[in-house]
């Protein structure tokens, strides 16, 4: 399944935002503010993650008039897994505690 | 996401300034990666706070440096010509051919050879050489090379400095008035003027030149003779060929009484003869010394500016006179022609004692002589057969001194200039070889990244050969610039002797190399119809050789296929 990720706590944040309603779409400004990631942070990860097959992405349905479509985020079904036992081990080592109080 | 309005226009400059550098951004983004450019593009638009819109926009740029970084690592780690695209194999055709090398090994060792390009005695001897391959010819650069040193000069009221300036300068009014300032700050100058100096008729500048160098140096034959040369009329010039040639011919009453008898006659009865060319390069050297800069062709072409007087007018005015000694006598005048004689024997003693050149000090003898001639033949028919021996006596020594310099090291220079014509032609050869290196490697890499980017067709052979060159021409290019530097050796050791020496040996040298390059410039003996079969043969044997290649590997592999079917 691609290649491995060393994960920063960054990385463990997006995936945290990620997992909250993991079957839900998500764009990139709002992951911005619920993971308080800069752009230029939040991007490459989410390359990352694409490459490595984590991910899926897609470009807006119905995009409101006037601007263009923008790209839509989720956690592809292993990469759900993946991202839950990441998180759960980050946890144990006390890397990482989760902003939503539960992995 | 349904918090996100549209922003209502007019937008505020911050926020339209980061939509902009977005779009830019999204614009250059390598192409394999641009959606996330156009998703980060999308993002913004529903950013109502302009400063937040602001990092965002930051934030997309340094994503964008970072892909686009990442996509010019991935592309030098490709041989030339590849891209990072899927290739295209079509059945049979083996797949495309690449050079074996990546760009960045390509590119680093070409960038070697340009960093060796530019180390400075790398960048003189390619100045030299491919000023030699122009005649040494001055250029506009080199023009402002010697404005620049002249302003440097001008505000630190440098004489010296301004002087070097105005002798080396290739723009003659330019330089006038670069010779009015030094000569301005330092007055002991006005030799210079002497160096720069044109044809008196042909500007005011150079009257009030000539009249200041006879003020100044009014006891010095040379500045007469310059002043001289400056009436040489088309009439003067028939005269004085004929009668250097024929000993009947007489002077007209009316070239008696030119301005150019004039200022022979001056010349001839004045005590001493300086060219000044010890003064041009010690000067010059000087201003090289100090001023490091300046192109070594400006100082060829200092060097090669000094005037030597017009030595044609020296020998027919000196035969002139002694014909009028010779008609004295005969008239019955033995005193007065007795007089003009001492006066051309005394002019050919200061003019040999004087010059600092071999040319100059051969005519001072050959005057020396024709005078001591005429001296001894008066003494004989006057009865004076001691004095008469006197003059014999001393006038065998002027011969041998003469025959000495003008033939007795000619072995030694033949061999000496044959030398230096031989270390020209290796320099010449390993500078062609190496700029034909050059382009052929340029021209392969070039077509290799042009054809894959334009889907150009071309002969497998050639494609083959395109990666060849491109393989191999930039490893092959240190080499030979080293060879060339190797080869320039004894002429850039021949520099630097210059720039230390004080002796005229070392100008010498120096002269004579450059010369030597410039005689050897292959372009010049591309034109030239003595050398032109030559080269052309060398030409169509290579062109010849070339085509031979492609025909016998063609045909070695329609047999290979032929046997593999």
């Amino acid at each position: 399944m691609g290649i491995h990720l060393r994960l920063s706590r960054q990385s463990l944040a997006l995936l945290d935002a990620l997992l909250i309603q993991p079957s839900h779409w998500h764009h990139g400004y709002a992951l911005s503010q619920s993971t308080g990631l800069a752009s230029g942070t939040l991007y490459p990860i989410l390359m990352r993650l694409d490459k490595s097959g984590w991910l899926e992405t897609r470009w807006e349905d119905a995009p409101t008039p006037g601007r263009p479509p923008r790209h839509l985020y989720r956690l592809s079904p292993t990469g759900r897994e993946w991202a839950r036992e990441e998180l759960r081990a980050a946890h144990q080592t006390k890397f990482w505690k989760p902003a939503h109080g539960k992995v | 996401m349904e918090r996100y309005e549209m922003p209502s226009p007019p937008q505020p400059l911050a926020k339209s300034l980061a939509v902009k550098s977005l779009q830019l951004a999204v614009r250059c983004w390598p192409a394999d990666s641009r959606h996330w450019g156009q998703a980060l593009l999308a993002e913004i638009y529903g950013i109502a706070d302009p400063v937040e819109a602001i990092f965002w926009a930051l934030g997309g740029v340094t994503v964008f440096l970072r892909s686009f970084l990442s996509h010019l690592l991935a592309i030098l780690k490709l041989p030339p010509g590849r891209t990072n695209a899927p290739l295209s194999v079509r059945p049979g055709s083996g797949g495309p051919v690449f050079p074996r090398h990546s760009r960045l090994l390509t590119a680093l060792v070409l960038l070697a050879f340009i960093v060796f390009c530019f180390l400075p005695s790398t960048r003189e001897a390619t100045s030299i050489v491919a000023s030699s391959w122009n005649g040494f010819d001055a250029t506009a650069r080199d023009s402002r090379v010697m404005d620049k040193l002249a302003a440097r000069a001008d505000r630190q009221k440098d004489a010296g400095m301004m002087a070097f300036a105005a002798i080396a300068h290739p723009d003659p009014d330019r330089a006038s008035v670069l010779a009015d300032r030094a000569v301005g700050i330092d007055p002991s100058l006005i030799w210079i003027y002497a160096s720069r100096f044109r044809r008196p008729d042909d500007t005011t500048t150079n009257k009030e030149w000539l009249s200041r160098l006879r003020s100044s140096d009014p006891d010095n034959a040379f500045v007469y003779l310059l002043a001289a040369a400056g009436f040489v009329d088309p009439q003067v010039r028939s005269w004085m060929e004929t009668a250097y040639r024929e000993n009947d011919n007489l002077a007209t009453t009316a070239l008696r009484k030119s301005q150019w008898a004039k200022y022979m006659s001056l010349a001839f009865q004045a005590p001493r003869y300086d060219s000044y060319l010890n003064r041009h390069l010690d000067l010059t050297r000087e201003g090289w010394r100090r001023a490091p800069e300046v192109p070594a062709t400006l100082v060829a072409y200092s060097v090669w500016s000094h005037h030597i007087p017009n030595l044609l007018q020296i020998r027919s005015y000196a035969r002139w006179r002694l014909r009028d000694a010779r008609a004295a006598a005969t008239a019955g005048h033995p005193s007065d022609s007795q007089a003009i004689v001492n006066e051309v024997v005394d002019f050919g003693r200061t003019m040999t004692k004087g010059s600092e050149t071999d040319i100059e000090r051969l005519v001072g003898l050959e005057i020396t002589r024709l005078g001591l001639e005429e001296t001894s033949s008066l003494y004989s028919q006057n009865g004076r057969q001691r004095d008469a021996d006197a003059a014999m006596a001393e006038l065998r020594k002027v011969k041998a001194r003469s025959d000495k310099l003008a033939g007795g090291d000619r072995h030694a220079i033949d061999q000496t200039v044959e030398d230096f014509r031989r270390k020209a032609d290796r320099v010449q050869a390993s500078a062609i070889a190496t700029l034909f290196v050059v382009f052929l490697t340029s021209f392969a890499l070039l077509w290799l990244e042009l054809s894959s980017r334009f889907s150009w067709p071309a002969a497998r052979s050639l494609r083959r050969l395109a990666c060849f060159i491109s393989d191999w021409g930039p490893v092959v290019l240190p080499f030979m610039a080293t060879a060339f530097l190797l080869s320039f050796r004894p002429f850039a050791s021949a520099l630097d002797r210059y720039r230390a020496a004080n002796s005229s040996n070392a100008q010498e040298f120096f002269n004579w190399q450059l010369w030597a390059l410039a005689s050897r410039n292959p372009f010049q003996r591309l034109v030239e119809p003595s050398v032109q079969p030559t080269l052309w043969l060398l030409l169509i044997l290579a062109l010849s050789a070339l085509a031979s290649y492609f025909l016998v590997h063609g045909l070695w592999k329609q047999k290979n296929r032929g046997l593999a079917q």
